[in-house]
């Protein structure tokens, strides 16, 4: 029974995970990069802004275009993984928290997955025709 | 989930009114609105409030309190010792802030025929009235092993340390453990549990920053962990509330300098 236990019990809990250092450098590295990545990105919508699908398709199919837009995906969504874990953790506790930390993941996956094969599938023509 | 509404035998009622004796001179008149819990019968919270004539008493929001206590209402009850802001026993909510009431002037928070809410720390079990139950909050200190450890032989005189050395501690070693700046953190109100809180993460790195201790591994072992110091997102109402002017978000942020070093 929990309420018979002391608060040093209540306090030790499970003891430390001995991690988190990485975690948070990585939420910091994520951030930085996104800095730069984010400007690029917002810029490049700009000049696409009104261009059509043609004009995007051509601008993506510049390596240095793809790159970049695909380390957009890729940061974003891997510093949104991190983020909403956090933020589901602090909130949600027990095995419904652990489940919606679990389909957080599986959310953000999906989605990186899905924009991948949209940029790929433009550039490489695959299901091209269907725009 | 977190529990982000008050439980149904928490929510506060409309207590009793003291009103100021016939009289007594309206331009000096404040009222204390104090939160009142009994847990002998079973009611729930209440706000009571106490309208005082205020040159009765000192400057202090503390004197207020025991002017009510010594005259108006001997059942209310709180914790205080110092009366100077070195004992921490008076932390309470004043006016919506966590501080002490030895060191607030009730002038402060408006002044005369201004109302002042005054409740325990928030989202603490409350033993009765202004009284938090801070069993948890101590345990937490306990378990950062606040003492000097060494595996160095004992010196003949006393561990050395620079001035230098010594400067680093100041900011840290003041700290009286009030637990104002525990209970104004979000993240300790929603996992009080797990995360170790402002206070006592700032006196790990008390001992973190102690030049003489050798134990720095075993410490940060202690703390790394994605709750018990990473639950920290820098919100910064520790700093804001501390009423000794600490800062305990910077420790914290110290605490993860040190560890990412580690890390490599």
């Amino acid at each position: 029974m929990s309420g018979l236990q002391t608060p040093r019990k209540r306090v030790e809990g499970l003891g430390s995970a001995k991690h988190g250092a990485g975690l948070w450098r990585r939420e910091r590295f994520s951030a930085l990069i996104l800095i730069p990545l984010i400007l690029w990105g917002l810029c490049s919508a700009a000049h696409l802004a009104g261009g059509g699908y043609d004009a995007a398709l051509a601008w993506l199919q510049q390596p240095f275009n793809l790159v970049l837009l695909a380390a957009v995906l890729a940061v974003c969504l891997w510093h949104m993984e991190m983020g909403m874990r956090v933020i589901i953790e602090d909130y949600v506790h027990g095995t419904l928290g652990g489940l919606l930390v679990l389909l957080n993941s599986l959310f953000c996956w999906g989605l990186g997955l899905a924009a991948a094969a949209a940029v790929l599938s433009g550039v490489f023509g695959v299901g091209a025709g269907v725009h | 989930m977190v529990q982000l509404t008050l439980p149904k035998n928490s929510t506060l009622t409309k207590g009793k009114r003291w009103a100021a004796p016939e009289g007594s001179d309206p331009s000096r008149l404040k009222v204390f609105r104090v939160y009142r819990y009994d847990p002998e019968n079973g009611a729930n919270p209440r706000w009571d409030e106490y309208e005082v004539d205020t040159s009765k008493f000192g400057p202090m929001v503390l004197d207020a309190l025991i002017y009510i206590k010594n005259t108006v209402d001997p059942t209310l009850t709180f914790r205080r010792s110092c009366r100077e802001g070195i004992c921490g026993s008076c932390a309470m909510n004043i006016g919506g802030r966590n501080t002490l009431a030895c060191t607030h002037g009730w002038a402060e928070f408006g002044g005369t025929g201004k109302a002042l809410a005054i409740s325990p720390l928030p989202h603490m079990p409350v033993v009765k009235d202004l009284v938090p139950d801070l069993s948890l909050f101590y345990a937490q200190y306990d378990s950062i092993e606040p003492w000097l450890k060494t595996n160095t032989p004992e010196p003949d005189k006393e561990w050395l340390q620079s001035p230098v050395q010594r400067e680093k501690l100041d900011g840290l070693y003041e700290c009286i453990l009030c637990a104002c700046c525990s209970t104004s953190c979000p993240s300790y109100w929603w996992n009080q549990e797990k995360y170790l809180g402002p206070a006592a993460l700032l006196q790990s790195y008390r001992w973190l920053a102690d030049s003489r201790d050798e134990a720095t591994g075993e410490r940060l072992d202690a703390v790394e962990d994605p709750f018990k110091l990473y639950r920290c997102h820098t919100i910064m109402n520790c700093a804001q509330v501390c009423p000794k002017g600490l800062n305990p978000a910077k420790a914290i942020a110290e605490t993860k300098k040190m560890l990412a070093a580690r890390a490599g």
